[in-house]
């Protein structure tokens, strides 16, 4: 049997911030929003949820005189992602098999 | 506050993993070579300064000659702001391929820096009393195959050709400097292979990179 689908990562906005996270260093807030087409408030709660979870790590502070927010993926965010991956990868592969069968 | 959670099958995850992945790629091949032209024109005026004083000055006022090199402190300071500003500017996405270009290209200028005061140590207090002058002949090789080194690994890291030929240059450049006493005897020729090597592996591939991302000075 499958590992169920990590359920905060099926979501296709925190799959997305995920997604951009991997690729990237850190990004800022206006980078996720831009990129993921998504509300600031949207992406807010995303965010939370993330962080609250320990797949991000989130850093605000003011720069000049403006805040800023910078997300950046933590070790068990890489893991979840990977892992998310991978059970994502076996189910296409049984469901191919289905088809086939 | 509720959002809204969009339910999708494992197709749509996985295009829209993939979707972002290239998104952040894009915007990392979006960069500039603005800072590398402006130390291309910089370094290419200073040498041209240099070989032209060597030539006009005589004497002991020849020494003086290499003072023009104190203005790459300023321009150093002024490449710093921009620099800063321009990154303040645009939209924050650190990416791990920029700061490793970044690191290696401190850790160049900290080797040079190093170079250099070693080459003076060694020349002016060390060996001044035997012709200690001729490790001057080092430091233009030495740095031109730092920045070959530095230029190469950059070419290979944003997989910019240029950058990489640019390399090839510099070492050319570099072998030809230490060659240029033997052929002519006359050490301000280094500083005219050294202009070359800012055109052909600074400013040229500079202006290319910015071409291709479609920005320019």
């Amino acid at each position: 049997m499958f590992k169920d689908l990590d359920q905060l990562l099926h979501s296709q906005q925190r799959l997305a911030v995920i997604s951009l996270l991997i690729s990237v260093d850190e990004a800022d807030f206006v980078f996720l929003r831009e990129k993921t087409g998504t509300t600031a408030g949207n992406l807010s709660v995303h965010i939370d949820k993330l962080n609250e979870a320990g797949y991000i790590e989130v850093r605000k502070f003011i720069d000049g005189k403006r805040p800023r927010t910078v997300c950046r993926i933590t070790p068990a965010g890489i893991d979840a992602f990977e892992s998310y991956v991978q059970t994502l990868q076996e189910y296409i592969q049984v469901k191919k098999g289905g088809e086939k069968t | 506050m509720k959002t809204m959670e969009k339910v999708f099958d494992e197709q749509e995850s996985l295009k829209l993993i993939t979707d972002m992945i290239s998104q952040a790629r894009e915007r990392f091949q979006q960069r500039n070579g603005n800072g590398i032209i402006l130390w291309g024109y910089s370094i290419m005026a200073l040498a041209l300064a240099n070989f032209v004083l060597l030539q006009t000055l005589a004497g002991e006022c020849k020494t003086y000659a290499y003072m023009v090199w104190l203005c790459s402190i300023p321009l150093f300071a002024a490449h710093y702001i921009y620099e800063v500003r321009t990154a303040k500017a645009k939209e924050h996405a650190g990416n791990y391929i920029d700061k490793m270009i970044g690191y290696v290209w401190a850790a160049s200028f900290v080797t040079n820096l190093i170079l250099v005061a070693s080459v003076f140590i060694l020349a002016c207090v060390v060996l001044r009393e035997y012709q200690g002058w001729t490790m001057f002949l080092v430091i233009n090789p030495a740095i031109m195959s730092a920045v070959g080194l530095c230029l190469f690994i950059n070419g290979q890291l944003c997989r910019f050709r240029p950058f990489v030929y640019g390399a090839v240059v510099f070492w050319a450049g570099a072998l030809a400097s230490a060659l240029v006493m033997m052929v002519c005897g006359d050490q301000s020729m280094q500083f005219i292979i050294l202009a070359l090597c800012m055109i052909l592996g600074f400013i040229i591939p500079g202006h290319m990179l910015n071409r291709k991302t479609g920005q320019d000075v």
